[in-house]
């Protein structure tokens, strides 16, 4: 087994990643359902391309772990990481705080509606 | 230390009310396959690695257990949002009621509640590896058996999101452990 290095992987792109819950194409194992998640409101959509491109980032972070030295993953971990937190960015100035962060508003941000296990 | 990110790491937006799924999808968060198991045993797990990688891989997943958790707790909540008691009794919830109304509690489908001794950490970092191989293809499989029991894609897509995370970090365990394998010899 050549456990050296090089991901010797084929990614799928961001989208089909996160709907299959795998960014890598050769350990993808399917059952019966695949998701296809189709936001219904802007507020969703955007938490949802948060949430792709996270997960992606994420993938290349668990990967990395063991590979270090994978230049090529690196840079997909930054490309995707940088998106997600444009992207986080975006979303909090209209919606409200996903992360703890300076508060430049004359109220407390993070304690406001919704939690993440309320729909929205 | 952690830090907390109030978004989920996969969306859950259940329409419809189903105690009976509830009741079955609750012990992915306390059962003996779930994922407080999961992330307690590699938290535990991890200090006596042999090695920075397998310090950084057990960390970085029991992290994202934690978020497993989350989703299931969320599933669970919206599944019960608004039931009835004479609902809950009809599912077989009424002890659900009587001990913690429509809270999530960490339990299997059966009603026991978590244990400790769902997981074992034994310091040798082998036998703790191969451990976390089993405990992802078990809850592969449960997941499945969840997946066997609805048609409901609300249902389906975050279960097959959760089934297909344990395929990849059952991956990584497996590389951990060739590497390991080798170490040891």
């Amino acid at each position: 087994m050549n456990d050296n290095l090089s991901m010797n992987n084929t990614l799928v792109n961001v989208k089909e990643g996160f709907n299959r819950g795998n960014m890598f194409d050769n350990l993808f194992l399917p059952y019966k359902y695949i998701a296809d998640i189709n936001p219904s409101n802007k507020r969703s959509n955007l938490l949802t391309n948060i949430q792709m491109y996270s997960f992606a980032a994420h993938e290349m972070n668990l990967y990395l772990d063991l590979y270090p030295e994978d230049l090529q993953a690196i840079g997909l971990y930054n490309q995707y990481k940088y998106e997600a937190d444009r992207l986080t960015n975006e979303y909090e100035k209209e919606y409200g705080k996903i992360e703890l962060d300076i508060n430049d508003n004359y109220t407390w941000e993070w304690v406001k509606s919704p939690w993440p296990w309320e729909r929205i | 230390m952690w830090k907390y990110e109030k978004k989920l790491q996969f969306p859950v937006n259940i329409r419809n009310k189903n105690i009976k799924m509830a009741k079955y999808i609750i012990t992915q968060n306390g059962g003996p396959n779930g994922e407080l198991g999961a992330t307690l045993r590699y938290l535990n797990q991890r200090y006596t690695m042999p090695d920075e990688y397998g310090k950084c891989e057990l960390t970085d997943i029991a992290t994202e257990e934690m978020a497993h958790m989350e989703i299931i707790s969320a599933m669970v909540y919206q599944l019960l949002e608004g039931a009835t008691t004479e609902e809950l009794e009809k599912e077989g919830m009424g002890g659900q009621y009587v001990e913690h109304k429509l809270a999530i509690y960490p339990q299997n489908s059966l009603g026991d509640a978590f244990t400790a001794n769902y997981f074992a950490v034994t310091g040798d970092y082998l036998a703790d590896i191969a451990e976390d191989m089993a405990a992802e293809e078990k809850a592969r499989a449960t997941y499945e058996n969840l997946m066997d029991l609805t048609d409901d894609p609300d249902i389906l897509a975050p279960l097959s999101f959760l089934r297909q995370r344990e395929i990849v970090h059952y991956q990584r365990f497996k590389t951990l452990y060739e590497r390991y394998k080798k170490k040891k010899k």
